[in-house]
């Protein structure tokens, strides 16, 4: 029970971002009669999923005072891969989930390596992997994108248990498996040491650079199955189906309480970050704003999430005194 | 360590005689002075951006907003601007301000709120990307015929864009020896050094975004004459572009060297690059993929000397 108490006492503001998001899905089913409607929230559920798992790949490169900005042409180039090896190519469906998920791991080693190892800074190299997956998909593809998704991935992203779909379940089982990784094994443990103090990491004997370089992995392992079942779900890929989510990603977790610093927050928090922003998402588009008002908005709430944690921490240091 | 550093100082220069002698050799002739004029256009809207970016670099910072911005005064410009020649001028000195305002808000919340530079000008970038694509949707808009032939002006035989790339250079030398570049390099080398050392390490960061955020206006109004109209994305190539300019030029915040030269330099070659392509036959498929490649290669020589630094202090290795 204490241990409850005092998870709870840790966690109040992402327990608030759950309660939000309830409350605004209720607020607004006030106003649009539909939006509660059970084939609504599950629509609303099926974006999460796909937004979950973008969220939580870049949550673990943040968490190490990194970042991740290859993720919208690590997902585009899952689905297209997938898509154009079936249909161009005749690979077996199975060959071609083995493509994606290999190519997804071998570009995350290559990131990770150039930031763990050569130095590189996160933000240069994984907005230059960003470029090189584009140049190699437009060069392999010869800019035709990929045509239309197998029928049993399509399938697999529209089925649905009640009203839940399949592909969310499976979200939150990936969540769950992601937190107890952070949470309860010998990696997470290292993971948070790295995040917090490098310096102190590196000499308790962490292996800093093989730690770095595994979020890197698995960063880009979760934005391909974020590719894949955006694929499925919209049915076919298109280039530049993933331009949107390099900011929605960042605001998310973000608003997920993670220090963007790094060694604080988890895979529960981004998820909820993640509700809260698909939440959002679809009022804008019942809203019928612009895209140029929706990024804008992305980029106020980004900045005030992070204001608002940069605020506390100064707080926190005016009260223990340091500098 | 000397040959390292000479080695950063060299890189550009080598890589431009490269680039240079295969054109030449798969296209001989092309390279004249005729070609030159025309290919400043481009080169300068980069330079800008680039030199912006590698004083940014050199504070430890970085400006993923130059983006954002070159595509809000884009659209701004052609949008809005005034046919009269005096609605031209003020017009332009407003989007200028505008440009050097954003810049000051991005130090500003950097410095006050002691954000991560990346993420801080990362939220700005989405801001500004957002207003432009609120004020054109699509590409389009009109700009009037004066402000192109302005900025496309030919004095004799030389364009202006090539005379802006000289000034620049020469700015960028007594740049280095004025107040404000003395004060950038003891920032980047040790903040609190250089606050002890009586500088004013807020004011020099925030005035060295204002600088890059005033840049990029620039390079927005450049673009706009060259292109004459409007796009809400045209800056998004611009933030890895100018990010490998300023490493390319060989600035390197361990040795405290950086060039305005070597920032033109490293535009140029990521200009030339697309024309390198076409000389050579590759398909401009290609292109992103060889400037992501470029971009991490150059970053990681410039790395090396970091890690040999840290050596040579006995620094660890993490």
């Amino acid at each position: 029970m204490e241990k409850i108490k005092g998870a709870v006492r840790n966690n109040t503001e992402i327990l608030g971002n759950y309660l939000i998001a309830v409350a605004l899905v209720v607020v607004i089913s006030l106003f649009y009669s539909g939006f509660g409607s059970l084939s609504h929230i599950s629509v609303l559920l099926s974006d999460l999923a796909i937004l979950g798992f973008l969220v939580l790949g870049q949550t673990f490169p943040v968490l190490t005072g990194g970042i991740d900005m290859s993720v919208p042409y690590m997902m585009n180039s899952a689905a297209v891969i997938l898509n154009y090896g079936i249909n161009t190519k005749g690979w077996g469906s199975g060959t071609a989930f083995v493509a994606v998920l290999a190519g997804a791991l071998l570009a995350g080693a290559v990131s990770g390596f150039g930031i763990a190892y050569l130095k590189v800074h996160p933000m240069i190299m994984t907005y230059g992997m960003n470029s090189i997956l584009m140049g190699a998909l437009l060069f392999w593809t010869k800019g035709t994108a990929g045509g239309f998704t197998p029928q049993g991935l399509v399938g697999f992203a529209k089925a649905k248990i009640g009203f839940i779909p399949v592909v969310t379940i499976f979200f939150g089982a990936i969540m769950v498996v992601l937190m107890l990784v952070l949470k309860r094994s010998a990696y997470g443990k290292r993971l948070y040491a790295v995040g917090n103090c490098r310096r102190a990491a590196y000499f308790s004997g962490v292996n800093v650079r093989q730690t770095v370089m595994i979020t890197y992995m698995i960063s880009a392992l979760c934005a391909a199955v974020g590719g894949l079942i955006m694929s499925g779900r919209v049915g076919q890929s298109y280039l530049g189906m993933g331009d949107s989510y390099m900011f929605i990603t960042l605001a998310a977790v973000a608003i997920g309480g993670i220090s963007m610093n790094g060694g604080k927050g988890h895979t529960v928090g981004s998820t909820s970050g993640a509700l809260i922003i698909t939440i959002v998402l679809s009022v804008l588009t019942v809203l019928k704003a612009s895209p140029g008002v929706q990024q804008l908005l992305y980029g106020v709430v980004l900045l005030l999430a992070l204001v608002l944690e940069a605020n506390k921490l100064q707080l926190g240091r005016k009260k223990g005194g340091k500098l | 360590m000397e040959i390292q550093k000479k080695l950063n100082v060299f890189i550009p220069y080598i890589i431009l005689a490269v680039i240079l002698v295969i054109m030449g050799i798969y296209q001989p002739g092309v390279i004249n002075f005729n070609w030159l004029n025309r290919q400043a256009d481009a080169w300068v809207t980069l330079a800008l951006v680039g030199i912006g970016q590698t004083l940014v670099f050199m504070i430890g910072g970085t400006d993923l907003s130059v983006g954002g911005l070159i595509s809000f005064t884009n659209c701004l410009a052609a949008a809005y601007m005034p046919d009269s020649v005096g609605g031209i001028v003020l017009f332009s000195f407003g989007i200028l301000l505008a440009g050097a305002a954003a810049g000051m808000f991005n130090g500003f919340i950097i410095v006050k709120f002691r954000l991560q530079p990346f993420i801080a000008t990362l939220t700005t970038w989405a801001i500004w990307s957002g207003a432009a694509l609120c004020i054109l949707s699509v590409d389009g808009g009109k700009v009037p015929r004066a402000f192109t032939k302005a900025l496309l002006y030919k004095f004799g035989s030389v364009k202006v864009s090539l005379l802006i790339l000289a000034a620049l250079i020469i700015i960028g030398v007594f740049f280095k020896v004025s107040r404000l570049g003395i004060a950038v390099l003891a920032v980047g080398s040790n903040e609190k050094g250089a606050y002890f050392g009586g500088i004013n390490v807020t004011r020099t960061k925030i005035l060295v975004y204002t600088i890059s955020g005033f840049l990029a206006a620039c390079s927005g109004l450049f673009r706009t004459a060259q292109v004459s109209s409007g796009s809400p994305t045209a800056g998004d190539s611009f933030i890895l572009l100018s990010c490998a300019a300023a490493v390319i030029g060989g600035c390197s915040i361990v040795t405290g060297y950086y060039s305005f030269a070597g920032a033109v330099m490293g535009a140029v070659i990521m200009r030339l690059l697309t024309s390198l392509m076409v000389a050579v036959g590759v398909s401009s498929y290609m292109t992103s993929l060889l400037q992501g490649v470029i971009l991490i290669v150059s970053v990681c020589i410039s790395s090396f000397t970091a890690i040999f630094h840290n050596r040579k202090k006995m620094e660890v290795d993490m």
